[in-house]
């Protein structure tokens, strides 16, 4: 039950949450979520429309399936919330981190600040490894000393998961709070938030800086619920800063209308170039897995990497293949090199961290891996690269996982797949354009 | 396209030649092949014959054989394992409240309806019905013919499923009957419809009250044990 004001500044929830002292009050607003029309309904917190054969609750009332992750939302409940007032302490010093921005980054940060400082929406394309996180020190920085409330969101939950302690380090005297579906920490109030982008369906208003990284990555792409969440979890005049490694078409398509502006970052903050993709072909891959074989190809790639000592990831198309390729792989090497991870496994934090303390040479994994984690030193196999999970930013960010840290800033990437798609050309094409502009820039 | 109400995505329908050729309706579908699969369907000839449960071989499961000593025969039948797959639509079903899903199994209720049964609906409290908007059961019963024959009696301090095993069988009489339909049920055979069995003690208190006003006899149908 929410009895303290502070939990509603530029946040909605179900009135049945809220004590009733809050509700009588003056500052509490309400309004009903659902708008019925003839044959939809109309969810005023995500923005979609449900047939009403879909979302019709006995006794006249609706509810909105779409949203319904974050509690469900109905015609018969109001939604309630408190317009934010920016009511936060500030301590100095606010930046609390002592590294030191390449040039490069120093231009992309000076971006950033006039954008924040302009309230505007703003593009940062900068390639894999470029040091985003790092160029976003002086904007949040100037806007926390402002007493603005900035917002950090991301599609993926382990990207906000790894990003909050390093944000957490950079800012020690700024009220914080992670949030996301998993994380059974209560809300409070606090002036800067990472979450997922689900959870921004729960904000109204609140943000005067808010920042998407990932942009083109699953759920966010496409998915209009989650744009229409960045629309309503910032105020009407606020700063929106969109954080990409592969642009979408769409994206690339407003910078070049003018639509969208947009900052780039073609080099490593190490200065060295991408790794390029290496592409073979490993023909009736599918037929001969049935049949419990593997390609030679691959066999030998694990034999020369288990023999090396080298660390990798193995992506796979589907879940259902994890298990098959372990089993087969089993047969001919020590089982106790691997694990196998998966969006809805369980233990898949802790596999990740045997990953990373380097009590397993490698992962066989989903796309779930490919973004937003840093294993220092690794090579990566994508086995099945035509398979359509793989889309142009899928492969570019799997790409990206490697060579990422100046001890060891190469690595091999390598693709084994039935046959070329576009989304193999357009990934190693991505990443050629990148280089070429990169080599520009180191002269 | 449809898509699949538990995983979201886009269901493939058998679109082949010898399909479309056999002019058959398309099948309606709420849920795709592989979440469905998930689901354990009861295998009927390997069951305890009076909760239902799966079992090795057919026979009384212990549960019940306590049930018996008791001199509490009641018989139920269930379609579904209370497997991770149902415990996950369950929550999502009645503690998410989710109402759209309960189209995935009203079809399997339905095989399960007789011409010579009433159906009774075990109710939720008024508390429940306010809080989730509605009745699970009513809503798996989907367009059958019911009697709302009882209702819940006291108000209840504690949800059934916070309780442990012992608990749940001493736990007092918790039905009453609906003084509005008390008439339709005398002398008949009554068919009583939950989404779930676990101890067995629901759907016995309901049962007793059928009985004790005038029902002939009393079975049980659940979605899943």
């Amino acid at each position: 039950m929410i009895k303290d004001v502070s939990e509603l500044y530029g946040r909605q929830v179900n009135a049945t949450m809220v004590d009733d002292s809050l509700l009588n009050n003056s500052i509490v607003h309400k309004y009903v979520p659902i708008k019925v029309n003839s044959n939809n309904i109309y969810c005023k917190r995500c923005g979609q429309k449900t047939p009403v054969n879909r979302c019709n609750l006995p006794n006249n009332n609706y509810y909105c399936p779409v949203c319904i992750n974050l509690d469900r939302v109905t015609k018969s409940i109001p939604l309630v919330y408190a317009d934010e007032p920016n009511d936060f302490e500030i301590k100095q010093p606010v930046l609390t981190w002592q590294g030191q921005l390449t040039n490069e980054q120093k231009k992309c940060s000076r971006d950033i600040i006039e954008v924040f400082e302009n309230k505007k929406t703003h593009l940062l394309w900068a390639v894999t490894g470029a040091g985003k996180t790092e160029m976003l020190f002086p904007g949040i920085e100037k806007a926390l000393t402002e007493g603005k409330r900035v917002g950090i969101a991301s599609p993926r939950v382990d990207v906000c998961v790894e990003l909050y302690p390093r944000i957490k380090e950079a800012f020690t005297n700024t009220s914080m709070i992670l949030l996301h579906g998993c994380n059974p920490q209560p809300y409070h109030y606090a002036q800067l938030t990472i979450c997922t982008t689900h959870q921004l369906l729960r904000f109204y208003r609140a943000f005067d800086v808010l920042i998407i990284d990932e942009v083109d990555s699953f759920p966010f792409v496409n998915n209009d619920g989650l744009h229409f969440a960045v629309e309503n979890a910032t105020k009407q005049i606020s700063a929106k800063l969109f954080l990409t490694a592969t642009p979408t078409n769409e994206m690339t398509k407003k910078i070049r209308s003018n639509k969208l502006s947009a900052s780039y970052l073609p080099i490593r903050f190490h200065r060295h170039l991408l790794p390029e993709i290496k592409l073979k072909y490993t023909k009736k891959w599918r037929e001969n897995l049935k049949k419990q074989k593997l390609p030679r190809l691959l066999l030998h790639k694990i034999d020369e990497k288990i023999k090396e000592n080298q660390r990798f990831l193995l992506f796979v198309p589907r879940i259902a293949d994890l298990k098959t390729i372990s089993d087969i792989l089993a047969k001919h090497f020590d089982g106790s090199k691997w694990e196998t991870v998966f969006s809805s496994d369980d233990k898949r934090m802790e596999k990740v961290s045997d990953m990373r303390e380097q009590r397993k040479l490698f992962l066989i994994t989903t796309t779930i891996l490919e973004r937003g984690v840093t294993f220092p030193g690794i090579d990566v196999i994508v086995f099945g690269a035509e398979d359509e999970v793989f889309s142009t930013s899928s492969l570019v960010q799997i790409a990206g996982r490697v060579g990422r840290k100046l001890d060891r800033p190469t690595g091999e990437v390598l693709f084994l797949a039935e046959e070329n798609t576009l989304a193999i050309k357009s990934s190693i094409n991505q990443i050629k354009y990148m280089n070429k502009k990169a080599k520009k820039l180191n002269g | 396209m449809d898509s699949c109400l538990l995983c979201n995505k886009s269901m493939v329908y058998d679109m082949s030649l010898d399909f479309l050729l056999s002019f058959k309706r398309l099948p309606k579908r709420y849920v795709c092949a592989e979440c469905m699969n998930q689901f354990a369907r009861i295998d009927e000839t390997r069951i305890c014959t009076s909760c239902g449960r799966q079992m090795d071989k057919s026979g009384i499961c212990i549960d019940c054989q306590k049930w018996h000593q008791l001199g509490n025969h009641f018989v139920n039948e269930s379609i579904f394992q209370y497997n991770d797959a149902m415990k996950d639509f369950m929550h999502r079903y009645k503690f998410v409240g989710d109402y759209q899903l309960r189209m995935i199994f009203q079809k399997e209720i339905r095989k399960k309806m007789r011409k010579d049964l009433l159906i009774v609906p075990i109710p939720v409290s008024i508390e429940t019905k306010i809080n989730r908007g509605f009745n699970q059961v009513i809503g798996l019963l989907g367009d059958i013919e019911y009697v709302d024959a009882l209702m819940v009696k006291e108000k209840r301090k504690v949800r059934q499923s916070k309780l442990n095993r012992q608990q749940r069988i001493h736990n007092k009489q918790v039905f009453t009957i609906n003084p509005k339909h008390v008439s339709e049920i005398i002398d008949q055979k009554i068919l009583l419809v939950d989404d779930i069995y676990t101890t067995g003690t629901t759907i016995r208190h309901a049962a007793n009250v059928l009985r004790s006003n005038g029902a002939k006899q009393v079975f049980g149908l659940t979605l899943c044990r």
